[in-house]
């Protein structure tokens, strides 16, 4: 699979990488930034702008991976659920034993949402 | 790698994608806001206010993060436990795992193999021994 296809299909993980590359470079800038000066006064602007924004962008890099790895396990449990159903559905198995509770049925989910 | 088709239901709710996208245009906008105002200013002392400001900012983002993972992994957890269920614990586990451990003064009964009761040497005790004493069960290892 190429860069692409990958950046289409995985969109959430290219954005994580995006960000946490972009939270890293302005860590970077920042302290570039503070040690090019003297004075506090000029070196707190650099401390907000690429020390305090660089965490914060950082953070956004990691929602946006862990979000992708919940989702990825979240469609796995639809898989699974699935599965169960149509086994459930063969007739050679105990319904009672084999069907499961979905996340809908038990109110995980708002079907609607 | 998100390569699977998309799920018919959504993990998140449009309300949890609501509240972490507000927490986080707000951070940002106070890290924003908080730059723009020190970078403007010539003593420092008038500036770390901001710098507290963009701190907050920071943390009020840092919390749209957590609540949105937490959600997640607590739906996930719970759906996956519907589904599969509960893995027993090792037979060989088994005789250790039945133990029901209380510290003498403590409100919570464990499993022996409970983290929380590991190393404690605390006096094994049936079940309705335990909830006689007015314990109750350990949310963490369930016994």
């Amino acid at each position: 699979m190429n860069l692409g296809n990958w950046m289409r299909l995985a969109w959430d993980r290219a954005a994580a990488v995006v960000l946490i590359a972009a939270g890293a470079v302005a860590l970077v800038l920042g302290w570039v930034g503070v040690s090019g000066e003297a004075f506090p006064a000029k070196q707190l602007p650099y401390l907000i702008s690429g020390g305090i924004a660089g965490v914060f962008i950082l953070v956004l890099g990691t929602v946006c991976w862990l979000s992708a790895d919940m989702r990825d396990e979240w469609t796995k449990l639809d898989r699974i659920e699935s599965a169960l159903n149509r086994l459930a559905d063969t007739g050679l198995v105990d319904t009672n034993g084999t069907r499961p509770a979905t996340a809908k049925s038990v109110g995980l989910v708002d079907s609607k949402s | 790698m998100s390569l699977a088709a998309p799920s018919p239901m959504p993990l998140w709710t449009r309300r949890d994608a609501t509240v972490l996208a507000g927490l986080l245009v707000a951070g940002a906008v106070l890290v924003a806001l908080s730059w723009f105002f020190a970078a403007g200013r010539a003593d420092a002392g008038d500036q770390l206010v901001f710098v507290t400001l963009a701190v907050i900012g920071t943390l009020v983002g840092t919390t749209g993060a957590i609540l949105w993972t937490a959600r997640g992994r607590r739906l996930i957890n719970l759906r996956r436990s519907l589904l599969l269920g509960t893995a027993p614990p090792p037979a060989a586990d088994h005789a250790v795992a039945a133990a029901l451990v209380a510290g003498p003064a403590g409100k919570w009964f464990h499993r022996a193999d409970c983290l929380l009761a590991e190393n404690r040497g605390w006096a094994t005790s049936t079940r309705s021994q335990h909830e006689a004493a007015g314990r109750r069960a350990c949310p963490g290892c369930r016994p």
